[in-house]
């Protein structure tokens, strides 16, 4: 338009302005017919009220450039300037047009919209924080990479050192410090929530009948009328073990399905029957509990006064491996299963040292200073805690939580229980990675966003001192700290060598990423740790995906976790379920190889 | 009957909160180190007045002290490594914590004279080396007594002294290296220790790059002391964290563009290569007519009997198995001597600290320190005959008895001049005069020692010239217009290695008058005025 406005041999200046218009008002139609067409019909603003709009959101959006752009200009350099402002400029009109321009809902809001507020009012403070941020990256660079090294070297430190914590000093890796466990005496159930999981659900039961303790129940949570193929296989079990094995049905009037309302049912109908009980563990249906695990337990709890007895998890498939997944059917099965075995063992293999760092390590740490989010599963509570928790909150798990497990052992800590971690190679339950990439993140977004929520529900505000509330600030969002410093190291030394910083910056940038590869470092040794302890052969390529993917892995995180900001930004709280494939079960040839080690340790 | 429930809890101690817990750790370790903590204090106070009684007056000034003071000023006042441009000659650390302490304290303006700040460092320098020692010494299993003793050969040696008042780098590596050992020696084997033994060492290597040597025995050391538990993270932790750090100084070349060797410019690679290969050798210690052996006999001149006890006694000290990677410093530092490279004259510096805490283990060995041998809790070892240990602690006793007589009978006529020395130094008598007499825009060729005072107390500008600077540095040959005084000590001119080594300088003098004089022969001070009609070349 400007070339053919040019060519009829009109000014400059009109042509531009001429140009500007036109396309002002294309934009506007395209906006409305198109990008917002949904919200455009239903919506109570009229035509020109949108329309004016429009307009002064733009002519803001302008003048903030043009007011910036000398500001900018001068601390960098013009062409940068121009087109980071060009990105802010994008994103402020795309934000404009988004909720206010095009919003569909007129200046005043209803009442019942309070929820939506609330919502929205987030969003906004998060888009402002992330603008603001924007500008002080462009216009404070070297204050910028000054803040963000000084903050990433204090996350990476305290990471490493959470993670070594185990070997810190030789004791705290001593065989024999968890004691020798005598005759158990404590009677206890363990609670089995389970949905479709005919797969595992007879094995699983079948395990947990017969462990080594003389006074203990097991009780599936099923929901009967939505799941009839587990029931039958539970009420078999039920019938094959009388005395140990007690169905119990998740409440029929529950409109959604988590675990957290299943256990509450289950320890409620504990109390109806009267059964005896002094502990109560939870058991995922795919858990194949050690046989002498409860045995461990009973000490536990008797020796140490503990509240809460946490146990080891252990994701075992890391192998790069394809004999370790299963045989995909169709066309060209092998060779997609080789395919996937060596395009998933990057994550796999970080992930599965996660658990073995968490478990072995960073719960340890968090255990002595009591500020503890729990495991999910393997995971034992006292009567005496249950019932504190019941009278405090009115129920024992948070129904309304991603996260129970992280909630509940925040609560302890408020409560004053102590919890005690043990991880016994032997004991450890094992678990599989999710079954794809995919599953993973959706996973990790499920973890963040209930960490998030905890942090929000201000439970941790409770806790007696400074330092544990301190330390609970850091635990919950440790996540995102980890995933933005994987993420930011390389950025932050690409940005002081780029932008030509003091050496003295440039060097303090290099901090954080050279701490990313001690890290990355210590998990091969650490892989070479796991792959001694469970008898697993670790290969080259093993290593190489460890070492390759440790990058790709950190942007996992990050993404997971911006994912998760805005799924509770936007206050959705639908749950992710993690589906079970039974890979670990495979290739142990359902568990066979646990006793064989327990007799190997023994 | 009611029973109580209480649990048996594995250690009571878990159960308390980690603070307590602290409070309770700190307490017993009050207790447990308080004897050592009396006697250590003592023996400080009593090293640290030998060390500071006279300091200002003896030894004489010498070029290196300034040097590193005129860079450790130029850090906290001009930001920069250097007053010059910095030509990676040593590693920064050494002077960039002279700085922080300055920074810290007001150092440079609490005192009359830069110099008078570098003895000030050079004594909490020694303190500390005297405090580690101690600890190293207990580290290592050795008696009480045995620890004072070492603390007191190295603190009270004549030799030591006079190199430890001169604010060299050397100094300043002493410390960290034995903090190095102390942390490597930890009973507590955590990632911790062996990592602050690794930081320390990568402290010393760039405080003062020649601490590099040492570096097998620290190895052997924190290798003796590694748990099978802990072993894969603790040398993962401490060797990377180590390197980390001592990788900072040619990353910092790197970022600096001064790396790689380049025509024209500093660069680090270059100054190490001329350090290492083309720097002109001071011979073996084996050949009677070198440099080396004239340098090692100037110190057995000072003080023969520490040096010397200490290469008797690495044999003996070897048979300590605990011991050995201390007696191998000792041994690497005396193959430095012998290699045949460029030795500078304080390498002595590096010689002392090992050679008492060697002696003093041999001696220890001998009286039937069993511990020295051995990583194993000794079983009590009653009646297996008292006659041998017996012989063995009387022998023993009167070695140390004879050592501590001749070191007495030898030290003490040594040390009295060097406490009583009362004399002001001839360049600071010169200071004085150029601040009375020179108008602060003349153009001065100067002492190292003296130039810091020129500048941050006297303000002389344009900056006063360093003397060795005046016909190595390009920037400087650049904007030479003109010289009116020369302030550099006699043997500059009278030795014909001085000649030789400064051109300018000896040309500057041909066409200059003496204006003021202090001290005499080698060691005293001329000031000359150059004539107003010489420029130089």
């Amino acid at each position: 338009l400007l070339k053919l406005l040019i060519a009829f041999g009109c000014a400059a200046g009109v042509a531009n302005a001429v140009q500007a218009v036109t396309t002002l008002q294309l934009n506007f139609v395209a906006n409305g017919r198109l990008t917002w067409r949904r919200r455009v019909a239903g919506s109570g603003v009229g035509l020109w009220r949108r329309w004016g709009r429009f307009h002064v959101a733009r002519a803001a959006s302008l003048l903030l450039c043009v007011a910036l752009f000398p500001i900018v200009a001068s601390s960098t350099d013009s062409s940068v300037a121009y087109w980071s402002l060009l990105v802010v400029g994008g994103v402020v009109n795309f934000c404009s047009d988004k909720y206010w321009s095009f919003s569909g809902r007129p200046r005043r809001r209803p009442h019942h919209a309070a929820g939506r507020t609330e919502t929205s009012g987030r969003l906004w403070r998060l888009i402002l924080g992330v603008v603001l941020a924007g500008f002080a990256v462009v216009l404070f660079t070297d204050a910028f990479i000054l803040v963000v090294s000084v903050s990433m070297i204090l996350v990476a430190a305290t990471t490493l050192t959470f993670q070594l914590y185990k070997w810190w000093r030789p004791e705290h890796n001593d065989p024999h410090r968890y004691g020798e466990p005598d005759a158990p005496r404590l009677p206890g159930v363990i609670l089995v929530p389970m949905r479709h999981e005919e797969a595992v659900a007879g094995q699983t039961l079948e395990r947990l009948a017969q462990l080594d303790h003389p006074d203990y129940w097991v009780v599936p949570i099923i929901d009967h009328p939505d799941d009839p193929g587990t029931a039958a296989i539970a009420h078999g079990k039920a019938r094959e073990h009388p005395g140990r094995v007690l169905v119990c049905p998740y409440p029929e009037e529950a409109e959604v399905h988590n675990k957290p309302i299943g256990l509450n049912a289950a320890v409620e109908m504990l109390h109806e029957l009267q059964i005896p009980f002094a502990w109560v563990g939870v058991a995922d249906a795919e858990d194949l509990f050690h046989p002498d695990l409860l045995k461990l337990v009973d000490y536990r709890f008797r020796t140490t006064g503990a509240g809460i007895v946490q146990c080891g998890v252990q994701l075992m498939n890391f192998a790069s491996d394809p004999h370790t997944l299963p045989l995909p059917v169709g066309r060209l099965g092998r060779a997609r299963r080789w395919w996937k075995a060596h395009a998933s063992a990057w994550w796999r293999v970080t992930n599965v040292l996660e658990y073995f760092k968490w478990f072995q390590s960073r719960l340890k740490l968090q255990a002595a200073v009591r500020v503890m989010p729990l495991g999910g599963n393997t995971v034992f509570f006292r009567r005496e805690f249950l019932e504190a928790l019941h009278q405090r909150h009115g129920n024992y798990w948070d129904e309304d939580c991603l996260t129970e497990d992280c909630k509940i052992g925040i609560l302890a800590s408020v409560l004053g229980f102590k919890v005690d971690v043990v991880y016994i190679e032997e004991l450890v339950t094992r678990e599989e990675t999710p079954a794809t990439l995919a599953g993973f993140i959706r996973q990790r977004v499920r973890w963040m966003q209930g960490f998030i929520h905890v942090f929000f529900e201000r439970d941790w505000l409770r806790l007696p001192t400074l330092s544990q509330r301190v330390l609970a600030v850091y635990v919950l969002g440790f996540q995102f700290f980890q995933a933005a410093t994987g993420l930011l190291a390389p950025v932050a030394l690409a940005l002081a060598l780029f932008h030509k910083a003091p050496v003295l910056l440039t060097l303090l940038a290099t901090v954080p990423l050279a701490l990313s590869g001690l890290a990355v470092l210590l998990d091969v040794v650490l892989l070479a740790q796991f792959g001694q302890t469970f008898g697993e052969r670790v290969r080259l390529r093993d290593y190489a995906g460890l070492v390759l993917g440790a990058y790709p892995f950190q942007v996992v995180l990050s993404v997971a976790a911006v994912w998760a900001t805005a799924r509770f930004t936007l206050g959705r709280n639908d749950w992710v379920k993690t589906r079970h494939q039974g890979v670990h079960l495979g290739a142990t040839a359902a568990g066979s190889r646990q006793p064989a080690l327990a007799e190997k340790a023994s | 009957m009611t029973s109580v429930e209480l649990p048996d809890l594995t250690d009571i101690r878990e159960g308390l909160s980690l603070r307590r817990q602290a409070r309770i750790v700190a307490g017993e370790r009050v207790r447990q180190h308080a004897a050592s903590a009396c006697l250590l204090i003592s023996l400080l106070v009593l090293v640290g007045a030998v060390h500071a009684v006279g300091m200002w007056s003896f030894p004489r000034w010498v070029d290196d002290p300034g040097t590193y003071l005129s860079q450790a000023w130029s850090l906290q006042y001009q930001h920069a490594l250097s007053p010059y441009s910095y030509i990676y000659d040593h590693a920064p650390a050494g002077w960039i914590q002279l700085s922080l302490w300055s920074m810290l304290t007001n150092g440079f303006n609490r005192h009359d004279s830069a110099i008078g700040f570098g003895n000030e460092c050079m004594l909490l320098a020694k303190l500390a080396s005297c405090a580690l020692l101690f600890a190293l010494g207990r580290r290592l299993q050795f008696s009480r007594v045995g620890a004072a003793g070492s603390v007191l050969l190295f603190g009270l040696c004549p030799l030591e002294l006079m190199y430890s008042r001169w604010t060299f780098l050397d100094n300043l590596v002493t410390p960290w290296l034995l903090l190095a050992f102390v942390l490597a020696a930890s009973p507590r084997r955590s990632i911790a220790a062996a990592t602050g033994a690794a930081l320390s060492f990568a402290m010393a290597a760039l405080t003062k790059e020649t601490a590099l040597v040492v570096l097998p025995a620290l190895i052997w050391a924190m290798a003796q002391n590694l748990d099978r538990r802990n072993r894969p993270q603790v040398v993962a932790v401490a060797g990377f964290s180590g390197l980390l750090l001592m990788v900072m100084y040619p990353l910092y070349a790197l970022y600096k563009g001064e790396l790689f060797e380049r025509a024209g410019q500093n660069s680090l690679l270059g100054t190490a290569k001329w350090q290492l290969l083309e720097r002109e050798s001071s011979g073996s210690l084996l050949d009677s007519s070198s440099p080396t052996a004239h340098m090692v006999g100037q110190w057995l001149g000072i003080d023969r009997w520490l040096l010397l006890a200490g290469l008797v006694a690495i044999p003996i000290a070897l048979l300590g198995r605990r011991f050995r990677p201390a007696a191998l410093v000792l041994v690497i530092q005396w193959m430095v001597l012998v290699r045949g490279g460029y030795v500078p004259f304080m390498q002595v510096v590096n010689l002392v600290p090992w050679s008492g805490l060697v002696v003093v283990g041999a001696v220890e060995i001998v009286a039937g320190n069993r511990r020295l041998a051995t990583f194993r809790p000794l079983a009590s070892r009653r009646g297996s005959g008292l006659l041998v240990p017996r012989v063995r602690a009387v022998t023993a006793g009167l070695a140390a008895i004879c050592l501590a007589a001749v070191l007495v009978g030898s030290w003490t006529p040594t040390l009295r001049p060097m406490l009583q020395a009362r004399q002001a130094p001839p360049l600071w008598s010169a200071t004085q005069w150029l601040a009375d007499n020179v108008p602060r825009d003349k153009v001065l060729v100067v002492h190292d020692s003296i130039w810091t005072d020129l500048v941050h107390h006297y303000g002389f500008d344009p900056q006063p010239i360093i003397v060795y600077k005046l016909d190595t540095d390009p920037a400087v040959r650049r904007t030479l217009r003109r010289l009116d005084y020369l302030v550099v000590p006699n043997w500059y001119y009278a030795t014909p290695t001085g000649v030789a080594k400064y051109p300018t300088l000896t040309e500057a003098q041909k066409h200059a008058v003496v204006v003021a004089q202090f001290g005499s022969g080698d060691d005293g001070v001329r000031i000359y005025r150059v004539s107003r009609y010489w420029r130089p070349g």
